[in-house]
């Protein structure tokens, strides 16, 4: 493992799945996860979110392309420095939950008092370190999950998949888990995030894919993709009404959209625009890039039709 | 008295391999199998299996060693199927995706899966023989062929146990259990007295029991009370059988995509 520390965490070139019914889940992904880097993976149900994390955990094989996970082709090879977290927080619901770890401590390898300190650590980083002893099916569904992810650090693993942290918990047990997986980010663990919530991607991942039909259509750093000036609002100084204006220098053709003072026009318009409105004399309030969400972004690759700016 | 290695003249240690070998992940899955299973409620199916074919097997009537080990192959060797597939059903759920992700082989847990049921079988069997002891169901006991009974006996639930965990999914597909399916059947129709066909092809048929003949010895072994060579011969190859199960049931789960539920 030690002379791969260069290559990606992640690496898929070409990566194809179809299944046994003929199903097309992945098609021609080529994808590096780099070491350090905190990956988003969105995409709507179907597009092939879970099957990638399968192919990544080893579950399943690769139709065709070649799939690395921290350097290792046979990637169950790599199981040791992966923390691997279920999309459902399936677990062995009659044990404690000490009883459970300690058993994952030991399928990984961990002994004695090494196997003692970590399943400790990790009860405590969770915040679980009290309801160790009582039976998980006595537990709530963001204790589950918590336990899941103390499952998942148990080796103090150098790459993390999470299918779903937080899917379906309460308020405290997602900020809980925010601030877990936040921790790790700030740590440098290298981590896979499969989410639906876009909100919680853009705050704890740096880069993003957005999968559809099995293919990558979105790949990029959040901050450049929020920030990417596709569009920019300028506002008119006094009580001019942009209406009146865009129609007087006639070019309505620039505006996206208008409102009061305000105009949004695209980026690449943005020199004609505002060369009109200067030689007009119009005087300018401001002028800025329109920031977007991340939810925004998601729209726009997936759904372009239904975002009004573009 | 102390047992030195003659080389290095220390003392030998013979905790550290045994910790070694507790400490294999088969070990463990089959430790956390045995405990999910017996948290599960499904192990006391089994014991209670046990009970119901004393109370309608023995405890009706006295029975010779002979006998009882007789019926008691067919009786555990049921019990350890039944039980087997449950347990193998119990511990292949989606939850199964979080223990395989602590595993750099699947296969340490298909092995694990057969340890554990392999070790069941002992408890039951003692279960078995504790009833019929205690309740005087036995026509003077021998100690010898009491306990020589137990050797040819424990093999033969052992191995209808590992086989039952090839054949379970997700180690073996269905397929590979439709033709085990099928050879059963030509076994069968091959020793059954109606056959209709001409007896060379039956001689033919016949050769499909062959694999059988070690499960047959080893029934010998625990109706007769004596091994004999061809006793020791079918109890060397039924360990062969479960060496043989348990690398072939890792490479098929090795090599299967597994999708859980």
């Amino acid at each position: 493992m030690t002379g791969q520390m260069d290559m990606p965490a992640i690496s898929c070139v070409d990566v194809t799945k179809i299944y046994e019914s003929g199903a097309v889940a992945l098609q021609g992904l080529t994808l590096a996860i780099e070491r350090g880097m905190s990956f988003g993976l969105l995409g709507e149900n179907g597009a092939g979110k879970s099957t990638l994390v399968r192919l990544v955990m080893g579950f399943l094989f690769p139709t065709s392309g070649t799939l690395r996970v921290l350097g290792e082709t046979e990637v169950q090879r790599a199981h040791g420095h992966v923390g691997y977290l279920h999309e459902r927080p399936y677990t062995e619901l009659r044990f404690t939950g000490f009883r459970y770890l300690t058993y994952m401590a030991e399928l990984a390898g961990l002994w004695g008092v090494m196997k003692r300190e970590r399943v400790a650590a990790v009860l405590e980083l969770v915040d679980l370190s009290e309801a160790a002893q009582k039976r998980m099916d006595t537990h709530s569904k963001g204790m589950l999950q918590r336990l899941s992810i103390a499952q998942a650090l148990l080796t103090d693993p150098e790459l993390l998949v999470l299918d779903e942290p937080t899917n379906g918990l309460d308020p405290y047990s997602q900020w809980k888990i925010r601030q877990i997986l936040g921790e790790l980010r700030r740590q440098g663990k290298t981590m896979l995030i499969c989410s639906h919530y876009l909100p919680e991607v853009e705050t704890l991942c740096d880069t993003i894919g957005i999968l559809q039909y099995g293919r990558l259509v979105q790949y990029g750093a959040v901050t450049k993709l929020l920030h990417e000036q596709n569009a920019v609002e300028i506002v008119l100084a006094g009580e001019m009404l942009a209406g009146e204006v865009v129609t007087r220098l006639g070019i309505a053709g620039l505006v996206l959209s208008m409102e009061n003072n305000t105009l949004r026009i695209p980026a690449s318009a943005q020199d004609e625009a505002l060369a009109a409105l200067v030689g007009a004399e119009i005087p300018i309030q401001s002028l800025n890039p329109v920031s977007r969400t991340l939810e925004d972004v998601y729209i726009s690759t997936t759904r372009p039709e239904k975002v009004p700016i573009q | 008295m102390q047992i030195t290695d003659s080389t290095t003249n220390r003392p030998v240690n013979f905790r550290q391999p045994l910790k070694s070998l507790l400490h294999l992940p088969e070990v463990t899955v089959a430790r956390l199998t045995l405990e999910s299973y017996f948290r599960s409620g499904w192990m006391w199916l089994e014991f209670v299996l046990v009970l119901l074919c004393f109370a309608a097997l023995f405890f009706p009537f006295k029975v010779y060693v002979s006998g009882f080990y007789g019926t008691s192959n067919l009786a555990l060797g049921a019990i350890a199927i039944l039980g087997t597939a449950i347990m193998v059903r119990q511990a292949t759920g989606a939850r199964t995706y979080v223990v395989l992700s602590r595993l750099s082989s699947r296969a340490s847990y298909s092995r694990g899966l057969m340890l554990a049921t392999a070790l069941l079988r002992l408890p039951l069997l003692v279960l078995m023989l504790l009833l019929v002891l205690v309740t005087g169901q036995l026509i003077n006991p021998p100690a010898g062929p009491l306990l020589i009974g137990i050797i040819g006996l424990l093999p033969n639930c052992i191995v209808a146990a590992v086989l039952t965990v090839t054949l379970s999914p997700p180690v073996a597909t269905r397929l590979k259990r439709i033709i085990f399916l099928a050879w059963l059947v030509i076994v069968l129709f091959a020793q059954s007295p109606v056959s209709w066909l001409p007896q060379a092809v039956l001689s033919v048929l016949r050769l499909a029991s062959i694999p059988l003949q070690p499960l047959i010895a080893c029934y010998n072994i625990s109706v007769t009370g004596t091994i004999g060579w061809t006793g020791a011969v079918g109890l060397l190859v039924e360990v062969a059988y479960v060496i043989a199960l348990a690398l072939l049931a890792g490479y098929w789960l090795e090599k299967r995509e597994l999708l859980l539920y």
